[in-house]
This record gives structure tokens, C-alpha cells and sequence, in this order.
């Protein structure tokens, strides 16, 4: 109908009245989210729309993968399966000492009054969605508040620390992973127990340590694990390695450059370390990570 | 034939496109948005979303125009987990633009309309990047633009598959 109309007939608005004013609606709308998490709710309810699509979009990559998977040879499941049970005595054998090592270790908490360190419920999740967006580093995973993740949650895979939860919806979450840009990870040297802070550089593949001291013992090579200083990273969880060590005399600080251990890349299911967070989250910014505490000390062992 | 291959016929004298086919267009384009496409190694994929947006802005401005294109672009923000309203304001601005050389892009054949997509793909990038820049995002490199020419080569392919399969139905 309107297409055939002319343009001297046309009603309503100018075009570039128009533009104005959906773009000042978008403005307005960035503005309201990025400083208050005035829309929650609408977000919440437009996941929930979202989440069967997501779940269908998934659907025929998903098949091809299995489709492809029936055509494994008989002789490789078989090494396949050998290895894996090589793994699994080894595993075991290893558990042994650790169960031993657990109980002592609670013992000895006790004692001295220490709270424990062992890992909350652990709950696996699958990615659904990993952001086709270059600039911020989330993935969606398909456990929500039903399944018992809260915002603040963190998320690790097989190797290491992937990020933390940061908005929760009822069948899916989001999680921000450390190498987004606004995340802090407060980390220790596993080879001497110094701290410093891990910051995401939003690259997929590089952390930063910007306060370590120049003087600071940190090596190529040295592993970083969480140091649980925060009450929000439980203890001893492996986050990096150190790749590059950029000393400059001018600078108070070195740049030291850091790989991450875990990548979305590699693994579809992660691992949700469920249970109510331990600390208050502050009310503000939507999206932003729980911030670390003690972060003025970072680099000074 | 909506006036898409026939460069004689005024494409604004075409018959409206059934609700039907936006409607599952826009369906699509959104799945193949959502679609885990890094399972199997793609890492830049075009955003298939602004591809039809601006295919019926061009094709039916009466039936889409920047309040279809606010809407899809909040959904996309939620599905990017990016603030409420910076696709949104992409999409918006790149329809904008498309409407104002509408008629322009009409004179070319597919081919050739595919270089001005490129141009409107870049525009909602950059829309995007900007919101981003103030945000205090990172720089990105130019490879984040490979998306658009990606979109673009896809273009010609999307016109005139449209038109085949419109053309093949009305036939029954």
C-alpha cells in the first residue's frame, strides 16, 4: 500500500525525524542500562524469547557434529576407550592421596579457624551462545536461577578458571570471561605465592598483569593460580601462564603479558560453580563483574 | 516479478510482498544470527539480521522500516549480552542511510547494489564500534569489517534467490 504511494502523499514524520527519534530512544536506552540496571526485567523476558531460538540455531550444527561422530573407526574408540581407562586408574590412584590430603587439610582448618577452601557444587552447563561480538568477551550458557547459578557464580572448564557469572536468567545465564575487558581475576604466583591482579584485555587469547612491580619475582612460564583473596574466586583455581615480561626502567611496572588456561574455544561444556555467592554484589553497572577486593596491594608479596 | 530483476518496471509499483515472507526472513535471519557457527570454525560471520532488515528496506519500506529494525536490534542486544540499545541504534542508522539512497540502489542490478550494501553494513559497524568506543572498548582491527564484505558478497545471492522463489510461486 505505501509503496505505491508517492512521495507527496506521503503522511507523518519526515525520515530524518524519524531517525532522530529512534536513535535518541537507543541512546537513552544504552544510557539507562550502562549506568543503572533500570531493564532487567525486560532483558530477563526477551532471553526468555530468545532462548528456544537459540536452542533451534544450535539444532543442525549440533546434529552434523554427531552425524559425524557415528563415523569414528572401531579401532580408535578402542585406543580411545584404553586410554581413557588408563586415565581413570591413574586418576584414581591420585584421589587416593587427595581424599587423605582433603581430610588433613580440613583437620588442620579447623584448628586454626580457617574457613574451608573446597570447591562449592560443582553443575555442568553447555555453551549456547558465544558472542559473535569482537568487543566483549560472553558466553551464554544454558543453566539459569532454576538450576540454582546465581550472578557472581564462576564458571571453570577442565583446565582452568573461565569467568563468572554476570546476569542470570530463569533457563540461561550470561557469563563474562576473565579476558573481557572490565574483569579482574586476583591471582598468585603458584612458584612463590606472590599476589597480583589479572585484567582481561577483551583479546580471546591475552591477560595483562598492568601492577606488578618491576622488581617483582615473576618469570616466563610461571603459573598463575587464583588466590581466593576476593571471596569471590575460590582459592588455587589455575587462570594463566605467564607468556611475556616487558621491563622497562622509566615505568614503575613491568608489562607482563599472560595466556589464559581455559578457552571457550576448546570445550562446549563448562563447569558452574553453583551455590549463593559469598559476597554482596553491588548494586550498579549491569554487566560489570564483582569487583575484587584488595586490589591496591597488588605486586607487593 | 517485485520489480527486482526488471529494471524497467518501477520497483515502488511492485506488489507488496506477502506478511509471511518477512516475517519468516526475519525468522531466519535471526537463527542463523543465533547459529554456534565457531563449533565449526567460522569466526567472522555476517550479521544475516541487517542483511534482510535492509534487503526489505529497499525491496518494502512501507512494511519495514526503522521501528522493525529498533526491535530486532533489542533482541540482538540481549543475544550479545551488549547494553539494551546498541544494535538497536546500528540497525536504526542503517536503515536510515539505506532509506535515503533507496532509490539510488534501485537503478543497479544485484551485483551492483552489493557495493552499496557494503557501504550500509559498514555504517551499522561503525554505529556499533562507536557505541563501543565510548564505552571504553578496545581498538579492533579491520578484520572486525571483514563481516561487512562477507555480507556483501552475499547480497546478490539473496536478491535473486528471493526473486526465484517469488516468481516460481506466483506460476501455481
Amino acid at each position: 500500500m505505501g509503496a505505491t504511494s508517492p512521495d507527496f502523499f506521503k503522511r507523518g514524520p519526515s525520515l530524518f525525524a524519524r531517525f532522530l527519534f529512534f536513535a535518541i530512544l537507543a541512546i537513552a536506552l544504552i544510557a539507562a542500562d550502562a549506568r543503572f540496571s533500570a531493564l532487567n526485567g525486560v532483558r530477563k523476558a526477551m532471553a526468555l524469547v530468545l532462548y528456544p531460538l537459540e536452542r533451534v540455531a544450535a539444532f543442525p550444527i549440533d546434529t552434523a557434529r554427531t552425524v559425524g561422530g557415528l563415523s569414528v573407526s572401531y579401532v580408535g574408540l578402542q585406543q580411545q576407550n584404553l586410554d581413557l581407562q588408563r586415565q581413570v586408574r591413574q586418576l584414581r590412584v591420585e584421589l587416593l592421596d587427595y581424599a587423605a590430603l582433603a581430610k588433613e587439610d580440613a583437620h588442620l582448618r579447623q584448628l586454626l579457624g580457617i574457613r574451608s577452601r573446597y570447591l562449592p557444587h560443582v553443575s555442568v552447563a553447555d555453551i549456547i551462545f558465544t558472542g559473535t561480538d569482537p568487543f566483549s568477551r560472553k558466553i551464554l550458557i544454558d543453566k539459569g536461577s532454576q538450576e540454582g547459578v546465581h550472578a557472581g557464580n564462576i564458571v571453570v572448564d577442565a583446565v582452568g578458571v573461565l569467568g563468572q557469572v554476570t546476569q542470570v536468567y530463569p533457563v540461561s545465564s550470561e557469563v563474562s570471561l576473565i579476558t573481557d575487558k572490565d574483569e579482574a581475576v586476583p591471582v598468585q604466583v603458584l612458584r612463590n605465592g606472590l599476589r597480583a591482579i589479572v585484567f582481561g584485555t577483551g583479546d580471546e587469547n591475552q591477560l595483562s598483569l598492568p601492577y606488578t612491580n618491576s622488581d617483582a619475582d615473576i618469570k616466563v612460564g610461571d603459573e598463575l593460580v587464583t588466590s581466593g583473596i576476593d571471596g569471590v574466586y575460590p582459592a588455587g583455581l589455575p587462570v594463566g601462564t605467564i607468556k611475556k615480561i616487558d621491563h622497562n626502567p622509566a615505568l614503575p611496572f613491568s608489562t607482563v603479558d599472560c595466556v589464559p588456561s581455559a578457552g571457550t574455544d576448546r570445550n562446549r561444556q563448562v563447569f558452574v560453580l553453583t551455590g549463593p555467592p559469598p559476597v554482596q554484589l553491588p548494586t550498579g553497572r549491569r554487566n560489570q563483574p564483582v569487583k575484587t577486593q584488595g586490589g591496591h596491594d597488588a605486586g607487593h608479596s | 516479478m517485485l520489480g527486482i530483476l526488471n529494471r524497467d518496471e518501477k520497483p515502488e509499483m511492485a506488489r507488496p510482498a506477502p506478511m509471511y515472507h518477512i516475517a519468516v526472513s526475519l525468522l531466519i535471519a535471526v537463527l542463523l544470527n543465533l547459529a554456534p557457527w565457531w563449533r565449526i570454525g567460522l569466526s567472522v560471520t555476517p550479521d544475516f539480521l541487517a542483511l534482510v532488515l535492509l534487503f526489505w528496506a529497499i525491496y518494502q519500506p512501507s512494511r519495514i522500516g526503522m521501528s522493525v529494525a529498533f526491535i530486532a536490534g533489542l533482541f540482538m542486544d540481549v543475544a550479545h549480552g551488549a547494553y539494551l540499545g546498541q544494535y538497536a541504534l546500528a540497525y536504526v542508522t542503517e536503515i536510515f542511510v539505506a532509506q535515503l539512497i533507496r532509490q539510488r540502489i534501485l537503478r543497479f542490478d544485484p551485483f551492483r547494489q552489493s557495493l552499496h550494501v557494503i557501504v550500509l553494513l559498514f555504517v551499522m559497524q561503525l554505529a556499533l564500534l562507536l557505541v563501543h568506543q565510548t564505552n571504553g572498548a578496545r581498538v579492533v582491527g579491520l578484520s572486525y569489517f571483514y563481516a561487512s564484505l562477507f555480507g556483501a558478497v552475499l547480497w546478490p545471492f539473496m536478491v535473486l534467490g528471493y526473486a526465484w522463489l517469488a516468481h516460481r510461486k506466483t506460476e501455481y
